[in-house]
């Protein structure tokens, strides 16, 4: 606020006001945490294929083919760690590490098909995720890519994943609010694309009335029709970002050009060819421009050393 | 007037401190909070990265202390703000053509030097017209200028039915306004690039049905040069005339003679291919991690070691990167990986970015990411002889007392002076006079917005002391470090590794195969890491259109490999027991195998005086031996 007409003593007045507080300043690091504590999450590596999670909790077994072990060994042991079973003598080991998204999704208990690490990491490269975004999130599934995108908004974004299984829905939120990231995220029990009337929502608010008028980049032809079912609810240009992982993202498209902030990305993912032509057209339909399609795939190379 | 000359200075000078003051004083606050450990502690409750585990107690109490503070202070956190939609002056902006082509332009309202702001196909253009238009608008190449179009302009221009019509005998549906996305012009059809003359594919082009069309084929075009009308000079002279672009595409096909021969995709290639040439355009791309490392890639990618687009999204995922965490990296990429590593982590956290020689080299690539303040300052840079030298410091236990005596020793020049600046900082009286002698205000405010960038600067960097000291400490243990350069990997690693905190994911990019699986293997010797993972990948782009829904021409395959893994805790993660308890526990297990194994023990005992043992003896003993067995399989 250049006011011109500022006396000097106002100038001082504002300049204190102006002094932030230095705990706003950047540069918070945060130190890992060393030693893993009750109940919380280690993920526990068996073999280079076969991971699982464990929340530490005293009194506990875990059992895997190596042996018996006893969750009260984990806790005070620093993360990296290697433990020996409690039976067959202490033959059998596993080393506790501790939880990335990554490793997360190698480990937790598939309750739909999810998207892998190379995928995930792509698209949240492409959506040009940073921290303090609000995403949008279609298909909650079983919450690996959710994960993916909290770490990255951390800490003041805010992700709203969309549900459409209660179940489903209710296993995500105790999820999210044992692995620690529940301030970040919102799950909802809605269907995005509106394929049935009235049901759900415990969100309470009803799809926006308002026609799609703004959307990503240029806008070409603002959506006419009043969208009265689905949509993610939050209002108008309320997301930087929006990932859909859905059987029929197109449904969902026009909805997404609404909820979008101007300038934003739109992702979504999916298997087959066929739902790739029909989102594209669609995009192109309700504004969006840059479209782009890509498949990224994976090769793992072993290395050994043998003799010749 | 000359009474009026000192106060004017002093108000522009009061008025540029007091707003930029708040940048300035929290940075010289920072530097002081960011020594002691207490103020990082209260704050690790606050910015929590996702898979913590969750510490309730000390999140609560950041967030009233973060809100307490929130409501004395009009300003809002810095880094709570999003990058605007719109072009700033002095910032770098893409610029993506239709063919393909992605140039650099840096957005500033007055040019001064050698370097044009922007050049394209050998012309320079200035781009103060560019400053205050929303990323996303398309621009046209006029003869001096760009010039921006309205909202729903696409990059490719929409052609409308009248020239079509009127050269084409077959109908081609109007198409919707808008329509297509990125490169594709409407409806009526377009694949790939191919020209009208000499076209290798051309066959390619014949009957591919899309739903009820009436498709022509070629297979009466006479492949000579002689189908257009209009000569390439008379051409030229339109051009020179001032003749708008969409008028020579039109002018060209009406004289084409063949136009009207061709199929619908043919046809379409052809409008796009003359558009591309008289009517170019391109849109405002921001740039990001990923935009900046495909234009680079598309270009030269030599420089930066061929990091593809999706490599470096690679980097950034499985290196568990986040607000508020410490990484160290080490590349030779010029600059893509920091500066990627800026944008991802928001101005939280410390990014310590390894560089040789003088002074590091990448910072004019940094500046095309258009970082903030707050960005920018988390990029520590350290010279590799920190890290990587023979004598370089490793983090010792705190409770050595070496490192206390050698800390105490030597004093932080550095530290001492820029612990004396203050800011505001009131002007010297030769700054005052130059002040005054300026001719205007602009260029008044030009120079106080330097002079508070400079103060910027100093009140927060670092002193290499200061460095040092985070390489000893071990409790500044980075959470991953990312590696790309072009020198061993092997060696850079097994230096740097001592400096990661156990269960912390690394990630080692290198061009080629070789040196990785060394290092995989090295790895695995000295039992340093686990999760062990060597990968690449192969990227494919596709176009997809109703009909001609197919993979671009040509893929990636050579984006480079990774390495990842998770290093373990050296003290506990490997064997902490010796072979020989093992073999004792072993051997002590109840049950079957327990007895056997101390039988075979036993036996093993027996048999080094075998030598004197006589035949007769050795005999006995087979023979006993065989009856035990005979038993033991007569009892199972």
């Amino acid at each position: 606020a250049k006011n011109e007409d500022d006396p000097s003593s106002c100038v001082q007045e504002e300049r204190r006001l102006r002094l932030a507080d230095s705990r706003l300043y950047p540069e918070r690091c945060l130190a890992p945490s060393h030693i893993i504590a009750p109940h919380s999450l280690v993920v526990i590596f068996e073999s280079f294929d076969s991971l699982s999670f464990a929340y530490a909790t005293p009194g506990q077994v875990f059992s895997n083919r190596n042996g018996h072990f006893a969750h009260n060994d984990f806790i005070g042991k620093p993360y990296g760690c290697k433990i020996r079973s409690r039976s067959s003598g202490g033959l059998g080991y596993v080393y506790l590490l501790r939880p990335t998204p990554e490793l997360w999704s190698r480990s937790l208990p598939h309750r739909t098909q999810i998207i892998h690490e190379l995928d995930a990491a792509v698209i949240v490269c492409q959506l040009n995720l940073r921290p303090n975004c609000v995403v949008c999130e279609s298909g909650t599934g079983s919450g690996s890519m959710s994960h993916s995108i909290l770490r990255t908004i951390a800490p003041h974004g805010k992700l709203h994943t969309f549900e459409f299984n209660r179940g489903r829905v209710e296993a995500a939120r105790k999820e999210f609010e044992k692995n620690g990231v529940s301030h970040l995220v919102d799950v909802h029990w809605r269907d995005v694309c509106g394929k049935k009337d009235g049901m759900f929502d415990d969100a309470g608010d009803a799809a926006a009335a308002a026609p799609a008028a703004s959307t990503a980049g240029d806008d070409t032809s603002p959506d006419q029709t009043r969208i009265e079912k689905g949509g993610f609810g939050l209002g108008h240009a309320k997301a930087h970002a929006i990932f859909l992982d859905l059987p029929e993202p197109w449904l969902a498209v026009p909805h997404a050009a609404h909820t979008i902030v101007p300038g934003g990305r739109i992702g979504s993912y999916s298997p087959c060819i066929e739902q790739s032509q029909k989102l594209v057209a669609a995009i192109g339909k309700y504004g969006f421009h840059s479209a782009r399609t890509v498949e990224v795939r994976l090769r793992e190379h072993f290395v050994d050393e043998i003799e010749m | 007037m000359d009474e009026d000359m000192p106060t004017d200075v002093s108000e522009t000078t009061t008025k540029f401190e007091e707003s930029t003051s708040s940048a300035v004083a929290m940075a010289a606050d920072a530097s002081a909070a960011s020594d002691n450990p207490d103020n990082s502690a209260t704050l690790s409750g606050e910015v929590t990265d996702a898979d913590d585990n969750g510490d309730e107690a000390a999140r609560r109490e950041a967030a009233e202390l973060f809100g307490a503070s929130n409501d004395n202070n009009e300003l809002d956190d810095p880094l709570l703000a999003q990058p605007q939609s719109k072009v700033r002056d002095g910032d770098y902006v893409l610029l993506h053509f239709a063919d393909g082509k992605q140039v650099f332009a840096h957005c500033v309202s007055s040019w001064r030097g050698k370097s044009p702001p922007l050049k394209v196909s050998k012309r320079s253009y200035p781009t103060a017209n560019l400053i205050g238009l929303p990323y996303g608008t398309v621009l046209e190449l006029g003869r001096s200028r760009l010039i921006p179009l309205a909202e729903g302009e696409d990059v490719m221009p929409d052609i409308t039915t009248s020239a079509q019509s009127r050269s084409s005998g077959a109908s081609s549906p109007v198409p919707p306004p808008g329509a297509g996305s990125g490169s594709n012009v409407p409806y009526a059809g377009s694949t790939d690039e191919l020209s009208e003359e000499n076209d290798p594919e051309a066959e390619g082009d014949a009957v591919t049905g899309t739903g009820g069309y009436v498709s022509t084929d070629n297979r009466d075009l006479v492949d000579t040069n002689t189908a257009q009308g209009i000569s390439y000079d008379r051409v030229e002279e339109m051009r020179e005339q001032g003749m708008h672009g969409s008028e020579i595409v039109a002018a060209l096909i009406e004289n084409s003679a063949t136009f009207d021969g061709k199929t619908e995709f043919s046809k379409a290639k052809y409008i796009k291919r003359k558009q591309m040439k008289y009517q170019p355009r391109c849109r405002m791309v921001r740039c990001t991690g990923s935009t900046v490392c495909e234009a680079w890639f598309a270009k030269e990618p030599r420089k930066i070691m061929n990091v593809r687009e999706d490599t470096l999204a690679q980097i950034l995922a499985y290196s568990n990167v986040c607000a508020g965490c410490q990484v160290m990296v080490y590349e030779t990429c010029m600059g893509i990986i920091t500066g990627a590593l800026a944008q991802r982590m928001g101005g939280y956290g410390k990014i310590i970015s390894l560089y040789m020689g003088q002074q590091p080299s990448f910072t004019e690539m940094i500046a095309r990411y258009n970082l903030t303040f707050a960005e920018n300052h988390s990029i520590k840079w350290l010279h590799t002889g920190e890290v990587l030298s023979e004598d370089a410091a490793v983090p010792v236990a705190p409770s050595s007392s070496s490192s206390t005596e050698i800390s105490e020793a030597v004093t932080d020049y550095e530290k001492a002076e820029r612990d004396q600046l203050v800011w505001p900082c009131p002007l010297q009286s030769h700054t005052r006079t130059y002040l005054e002698n300026m001719s205007s205000d602009k260029d008044r405010a030009e120079f106080l917005a330097k002079r508070c960038a400079r103060f910027a600067r100093k009140l927060t960097r670092h002193t290499v002391l200061e460095a040092r000291e985070w390489v000893h400490d071990p409790n500044r243990l980075s959470s991953s470090i990312i590696l790309a350069t072009k020198y061993d990997p092997t060696a850079c690693l097994l230096k740097m590794l001592p400096n990661l905190a156990p269960s912390c994911p690394f990630v080692v990019y290198c061009e080629y195969i070789e040196p990785l699986s060394e290092c995989f293997r090295e790895l695995q010797r000295q039992n340093l890491a686990i999760n062990l993972r060597l990968t690449d990948t192969w990227y494919r782009e596709y176009q997809v259109l109703p009909g001609r829904t197919h993979p671009n021409m040509s893929m990636s395959q050579s984006g480079g490999f990774l390495l990842t893994g998770v290093k373990l805790c050296p003290v506990t993660g490997t064997n902490e027991l010796d072979e020989s308890v093992i073999k004792t526990l072993k051997a002590q297990e109840k049950g079957r195998r327990g007895r056997q194994r101390q039988k075979s023990k036993q036996a093993k005992k027996r048999r080094p005086g075998s030598k004197e043992e006589s035949m007769s003896a050795k005999r006995a003993r087979k023979e006993v031996n065989r009856r035990i067995n005979n038993k033991k399989s007569r009892s199972k």
